[in-house]
């Protein structure tokens, strides 16, 4: 409870009427208050505000979205009570740096009983990440506005921007462990598949649509093809977002462009029917257990939503290796994202390798800078020692180069095939 | 004393013109303008009454006036609201009809509530003259002040604690 305005003038003129009945001596001119103490008591007892059968609803939509994407907040209030409510103000707190772009989130609001009222607000498309919209305060005042009274519903509702997806289209991968269930990834083992794998001889319980005929008749026996089956595989994806100063070569955003990458190869491999997980290293380190499925989809986008650029609290040798070691089988696929800025990259890349790892590098690929500036120069000499670091890379693992401004199905088409 | 009244009747009529200009226009400045005015007469006048030692006998006026002065700084919060809404609102009829029987509704509300107030206080004052007459010790000026001062200061405590305890509630 707080006195407006109005109800700390009323008691200032109270105080005054009192003061000057002092300094005068006439006690007639404290009479002068009783009005006033009166308008505070009625004001106060003959409308009280009982706020509690006030139901409000809100509805976000979307609750997920990927970016660019304005988010409709619907607030809906029913007076539940057998009273009007009249001048109260809802509230609904909307956090910085959200900014509401259309519609109000605090509006005056006069309900007779049993009465609805809803209205809509909209927020600006914020940046990825997750958000949280509330709790609504509902502000009422006396029935003079004498006392400001505020009620907080405890209530709040979350919603989340995910990083930018792109259609990145069917991945050629090859692998050196696959599961049990069939998938799109060639196994090195006769079965069903498309791939031709070898020959051998006729069975009688082999269909005969089979039968090779330009090999039988050259042979001069009864020989079968035989096909390469496919399974699907592990994939773990860490993508490295630490940031050591080393970012400024990249003259686009290269946290979200990596977020991108990674959102996109994982949609695209839980797509094609393997079992992916995802490790983060970076100011947040979180990881995601290896699954199926659109749910791990949603597990893992909601994890990258989080993600936060900056220095990381333990060595990568520690944060990567011992969860890529606890969650992944040797001789898993590691897709790793990292713009490779840093020696200890090389040195966890090199010790899974060693583990058995099949390891894949997705490297942002800086655009190239011209100029005898010092700031240009820094770049440059960034650029240099990132360069001699992809060239270490290249000959302990796969490496792509990735560049913001050439569609990602273009640069990954026929690039992830490893062996 | 004629010119007084002269400066006096003048800054009231000029208050009094003002102020239902304001109200016909809904401009809360020329209600402020106005309210100034009156609160500046009326200041004036319980200065004059104080020096003339004429208090006690113009009470019941002087408090009317008072009444009337806060009715108008009531209305001055309600006036230019409804206005607005008027000026706003032109699409729906209906939302400016709801505003019109709210106004009428708080105008009755406040009406009921000042003559409530005036009425209390004139037997307040009367039942504390006859009080006066039994026992004569409360005639004193700091016992009416003190109580006062108490009264006004448990009436802020004990809202406060009321208030506290609806919060509790809630949570």
């Amino acid at each position: 409870m707080s006195f407006t305005k109005k109800g700390l003038g009323y008691l200032s003129l109270a105080y005054c009427i009192i003061a000057i009945a002092v300094v005068f001596r006439q006690f007639y001119l404290a009479a002068y208050v009783i009005p006033i103490s009166l308008l505070f008591l009625l004001s106060n007892s003959l409308a009280s505000v009982e706020v509690s059968g006030l139901e409000i609803e809100r509805k976000l939509t979307p609750m997920r979205s990927f970016g660019g994407e304005d988010i409709d907040i619907i607030i809906r209030c029913t007076n539940r009570t057998d009273r009007d409510f009249s001048d109260i103000q809802i509230r609904d707190h909307v956090p910085l740096p959200l900014i509401v772009e259309d519609g109000l989130n605090s509006i005056p609001l006069s309900l007779q009983s049993g009465g609805t009222m809803q209205w809509t607000y909209r927020i600006t498309a914020p940046k990825r990440g997750h958000y949280t919209v509330g709790p609504v305060s509902i502000q009422y005042t006396d029935m003079l506005g004498f006392f400001r009274n505020q009620v907080k519903r405890m209530k709040e509702d979350t919603f989340t921007v995910l990083p930018a997806m792109e259609k990145i289209g069917t991945l050629d991968l090859r692998a050196r462990r696959v599961g049990v269930w069939s998938g799109q990834v060639p196994s090195r083992r006769v079965g069903a598949g498309t791939d031709f794998y070898a020959l051998r001889l006729y069975n009688a319980s082999d269909e005969l649509r089979r039968i090779n005929w330009k090999a039988s008749a050259r042979i001069g026996h009864l020989v079968v093809n035989e096909f390469e089956s496919e399974h699907v595989t592990d994939v773990l994806l860490i993508v490295d977002s630490t940031d050591e100063g080393g970012s400024s070569i990249y003259d686009f955003d290269l946290t979200e462009f990596q977020l991108t990458l990674a959102a996109s190869l994982c949609s695209q491999l839980l797509m094609q029917g393997n079992r992916v997980g995802l490790a983060i290293y970076g100011a947040v380190r979180a990881w995601v257990d290896p699954a199926f499925g659109k749910r791990q989809l949603l597990k893992i986008l909601d994890n990258l939503a989080m993600t936060k650029t900056g220095r990381a609290t333990v060595p990568m040798s520690y944060g990567v290796e011992s969860v890529v070691v606890s969650l992944m089988p040797s001789k898993s696929l590691i897709m790793f994202i990292s713009p490779l800025l840093n020696d200890e990259t090389a040195s966890v890349i090199s010790s899974l390798a060693e583990k058995g790892y099949l390891i894949m590098c997705l490297t942002p690929a800086p655009r190239l800078v011209k100029g005898a500036d010092s700031k240009t120069l820094s770049v440059r000499i960034l650029s240099a020692q990132r360069r001699a670091n992809v060239i270490r890379f290249e000959s302990i693992a796969s490496l792509i180069e990735v560049a913001p401004d050439i569609s990602l199905k273009t640069q990954l088409r026929g690039n992830t095939r490893i062996e | 004393m004629q010119s007084y009244l002269i400066i006096g009747g003048l800054i009231g009529s000029v208050s009094v013109l003002v102020w239902w200009y304001g109200v016909f226009e809904g401009d809360s400045r020329k209600l402020q303008i106005g309210i100034l005015l009156a609160s500046f007469l009326f200041a004036f006048s319980i200065v004059d009454r104080i020096i003339t030692n004429t208090l006690i006998s113009a009470f019941p006026i002087q408090l009317l006036a008072f009444n009337l002065f806060l009715f108008n700084v009531e209305m001055m919060s309600l006036v230019p609201a409804h206005h607005k809404l008027h000026r706003e609102v032109t699409r729906s009829i209906d939302l400016a009809q709801r505003s019109w029987k709210i106004m009428q509704r708080k105008l009755s509300v406040l009406i009921i509530l000042f003559s409530g107030c005036y009425v209390i206080t004139i037997a307040a004052i009367y039942l504390g003259g006859f009080i006066y007459t039994l026992f004569p010790i409360f005639g004193d000026t700091s016992i009416y002040l003190t109580v006062v001062f108490v009264s006004l200061a448990l009436f802020v405590t004990l809202r406060e604690e009321s208030t506290t305890d609806r919060y509790k509630k809630y949570r």
